[in-house]
């Protein structure tokens, strides 16, 4: 019995040892294999790093570990020195973040645009409205539920915009702050059959899970682009820089961004290429 | 209803990430365990052994720290170990290694209590008969941890019951990177937060299996005493 | 033979919670290769006294010589006296691994351990039982591993804490011949504490009384032997190299006890009421170290006898050491245990 349990151990050990040095492959590696990226839920939640980064590492050996948080966060990460590389969708706070020598490179990877979504009985009756600021004003008046994801992500910037340009200052019962990522926010709209505003990628690839509806797209102020910016190396010497360029140069390169834009979910496309803007 | 029957399929079919994180879940937490282990059972002995000012104080904090919140563990040493923190040179965060260091911070306190509970059960007759048949100090502790060692491995089970079934440290510290530190806790988290309800509900079976296997060996352990 | 191996003096203990005394022991001398009986009721100290002789307890004031040497710290006591509970704990093991402790402890090599181990276990009448887990003994079973476990180590001395009180009465009777067998087997000293008055005398070379934290030697003469019937009305109690009438009780008696109160002096033969007249020869006067008006008076008869009376009576009757005596004492006036 006894020899039996050590056995087991020792395979355990063996195997567990095998995973934590997964990684190492027969192609010429890089000095430094691994890229620790900060990114916004709605790229992880969407499933568009899973297509992309196997095919990275194919090419160049770098394996990225993905860091999904809230715009805001990532940026904080970034600010520490704590990953290598952040991918995000908030361009002021993005340029913010340049701009006090946090981050260098910053380049236009892709958008998608953001969503307003709600129950198909619509109750406060915002179907097909062009305007998204007025579209708010009217779910503050009908006070229809509505879930703010709270997090200073980069939807939340983008939200918090919208009610400025609407004039509002959302409270109230109906105003329910989440401080979640984007796919739970849409779960807990589906439960309250409220409204919320979504990226186009993670509504899209969640779409089949809940019974909610596009409303409101289309407004130019819904356009959501998405920046990749390495951690500035003179501010944090350690910082894998080689690798986040490499990510960088790859993402935005003819291959990365053709694959962007061939990324679908049951027949539609969630990212539109930028670079070559 | 149909999400337990996905979720069984999952366990089934040998899922490959499935597989994964369970196995980074458990060699994650039993590393921490084992550390967590080497230093709080010396301490719950030498908490045991000595008397000192201010031992009742000491016992009753590490008491209080047994409700310690996994996210405020996460938070005190994401903000040591962060590059910006003193330690941010180890360069672990969200590696593996972070997350054993936050689990370590939260079961310290748990294995030190129970086996410095556990210890003052022993019967006092017990230290007598050592001392009487001539036993002195290293001799006492071995013999106090030959004989109270199904407390002390309840204590190691507790400890790893706690580390397994966390998410706050595991989150903040790990960061849920796919292949490498997704736990069953945080990827629970995360394939809940999609509506994955069935992928989530896989790993809970699994995660509620281990826990109840934890808890099914410290009842026998206890009982057999 | 029969050396100093305890001496006592001004002993005072309270316990550090509450101050209470719960020993107040002003003299008392304890020798060595005998079987010391502590009598009293529960409560009376007896445990806390062990312990101290024991060093498990650190006494606080007065003074106490092991060997000539004072206890506070003593390594041989430490190494060469073994208590052994009321109710002893066994550590949650087998038997072997209880009763080989203290050797292992020692360092003592394992042939020689698993040879002193089935030995120790014959002596204390558990032949065989060495893979028994000590969970699952009966509370005799227990007591007798916990002393087989205090025997093997070859103790100096071995205290026994009530070894009677949580056993049945053909145990008592097993233990009172495990301390025969103990002392012709390893000779050692044993400090035995007891409220069973019977199995006090019987086991006892001597006895001492303890009660509220105080001792007190007992004014009685403690002989052992057997009874011998010769006589339709009375039997007699043979010492071996005294023997007198006793009650006729039935049974196996292997000790009478007379208080010395009971022993009547006389200067002369005098016809008494009395079975027991004997001669003797007075061996040692001294006062009495609780009254002084009172002196023992020891006499041989062919064992030493003693006898309680006052000053005056001494005085009167001109005894002095040396000189010849005759004692009186009923047949009644013998307890036997």
């Amino acid at each position: 019995m006894k020899k039996i349990l050590c056995i087991g151990i020792i395979l355990f050990l063996a195997f567990g040892v095998g995973l934590f040095a997964t990684g190492s492959g027969e192609k010429e590696m890089p000095a430094n294999p691994r890229i620790k990226m900060a990114t916004t839920t709605s790229t992880e939640n969407s499933g568009l790093l899973d297509y992309l980064l196997p095919v990275f590492k194919e090419k160049t050996g770098y394996s990225v570990d993905v860091i999904a948080v809230g715009t805001g966060a990532a940026l904080e990460l970034g600010a520490k020195g704590d990953v290598d590389v952040v991918f995000v969708h908030a361009r002021s706070k993005e340029d913010e973040f340049v701009a006090a020598g946090n981050g260098i490179n910053r380049k236009d990877v892709m958008h998608n645009d953001f969503v307003i979504i709600g129950p198909k009985s619509d109750p406060a009756g915002i179907k097909s409205m062009k305007d998204a600021a007025g579209a708010l004003s009217r779910i503050a008046t009908s006070e229809a539920d509505f879930v703010s994801r709270g997090d200073k992500s980069g939807t939340h910037v983008k939200e918090r915009e919208l009610w400025k340009k609407a004039g509002i200052d959302p409270s109230g019962i109906w105003y329910k702050e989440a401080g979640q990522g984007m796919g739970a926010v849409i779960m807990m709209t589906n439960d309250m059959q409220g409204y919320t505003i979504a990226d186009r990628g993670t509504y899209i690839a969640m779409r089949d899970k809940v019974d909610l509806v596009a409303l409101v797209e289309g407004d130019p102020v819904l356009f959501n682009p998405y920046g990749i910016i390495a951690v500035n190396p003179e501010k944090y010497e350690h910082v894998n820089f080689e690798g986040a360029m490499a990510l960088e140069n790859w993402i935005v390169s003819e291959e990365g961004q053709s694959l962007i834009a061939a990324y679908k979910i049951k027949g539609d496309q969630l990212f539109y290429p930028d670079a070559d803007k | 209803m149909e999400s337990f029957g996905r979720a069984f399929q999952l366990i089934f079919s040998g899922n490959r990430e499935v597989f994964t994180i369970v196995f980074t879940s458990l060699y994650i937490s039993i590393i921490s365990t084992g550390v967590t282990a080497c230093l709080g059972i010396p301490a719950g002995i030498l908490l045991h052994f000595n008397t000192f000012p201010f031992k009742r104080g000491l016992v009753a904090v590490i008491n209080a720290l047994l409700a310690l919140p996994t996210v405020v563990v996460g938070l005190l040493v994401f903000s040591l170990i962060s590059r910006s923190g003193p330690l941010g040179s180890l360069n672990i965060l969200f590696s593996p290694w972070a997350i054993v260091m936050g689990q370590v911070v939260l079961s310290f306190p748990i294995m030190v209590s129970l086996v410095y509970s556990g210890l003052s059960k022993v019967d006092g007759r017990f230290y007598e008969t050592l001392v009487t048949l001539g036993a002195k100090g290293r001799n006492v502790l071995a013999a106090t941890l030959i004989e109270a060692r199904f407390v002390i491995l309840s204590a190691v089970l507790a400890g790893f019951g706690r580390v397994i079934g966390e998410v706050g440290v595991s989150m903040m510290l790990g960061g849920n990177i796919r292949w490498y530190t997704r736990t069953m806790t945080t990827s629970i988290a995360l394939e809940s937060s999609k509506g994955e309800f069935s992928q989530a509900l896989a790993l809970g079976v699994i995660l509620v299996t281990i826990a109840l296997l934890v808890n099914g060996i410290i009842h026998t352990l206890v009982k057999e005493r | 033979m029969s050396e100093l191996l305890y001496s006592i003096r001004n002993l005072k203990y309270a316990y550090p919670q509450n101050e209470e005394v719960v020993l107040d022991i002003d003299r008392l001398d304890l020798e060595s290769g005998k079987v010391h009986v502590l009598l009293g009721p529960n409560g009376s100290g007896k445990t806390t006294f062990l312990k101290i002789l024991n060093r498990l307890i650190e006494y606080n004031q007065g003074e106490i010589t092991f060997m000539r040497e004072s206890l506070k710290q003593n390594k041989v006591a430490r190494q060469k006296t073994v208590y052994v509970h009321q109710n002893p704990l066994l550590f949650s093991a087998t038997v072997y691994d209880n009763v080989a402790y203290g050797l292992r402890i020692r360092k003592a090599g394992p042939k020689n351990i698993s040879s002193l181990v089935k030995k120790t276990l014959s002596v204390v009448g558990l032949e065989g039982f060495e893979k028994r887990r000590s969970q699952a003994l009966s509370a005799g079973e227990k007591q007798r591993v916990a002393i087989a476990r205090a025997l093997i180590i070859k103790p100096d001395v071995l205290f026994l804490d009530e070894p009677t009180a949580s056993v049945d009465k053909a145990n008592v009777a097993r233990i009172e011949g495990l301390l025969t067998a103990i002392k012709t087997e390893y000779g050692c000293t044993i400090i035995v504490s007891t409220h069973n008055i019977p199995f006090a005398y019987r086991v006892c070379d001597s006895i001492l009384h303890l009660e509220e934290g105080k001792t007190a030697e007992p004014l009685e003469n403690i002989f052992k032997g057997e009874l011998i019937v010769n006589d339709e009305q009375f039997i007699q109690f043979d010492s071996g190299k005294f023997h007198f009438y006793c009650p006729y009780l039935e049974g196996d008696f292997k000790t009478a006890v007379i208080d010395y109160d009971r022993i009547f002096l006389s200067s002369a033969p005098v016809e008494t009421s009395a079975r027991n007249n004997v001669q003797g020869t007075i061996s040692k006067i001294e006062t009495a170290y609780n009254n002084e008006n009172l002196v023992i008076v020891e006499m041989d008869v062919g064992e030493k006898i003693k006898s309680c009376i006052t000053k005056k009576s001494l005085k009167e009757m001109r005894l002095c050491i040396g000189g010849r005596v005759y004692l009186h004492f009923k047949a009644s006036a013998v307890r036997l245990y």
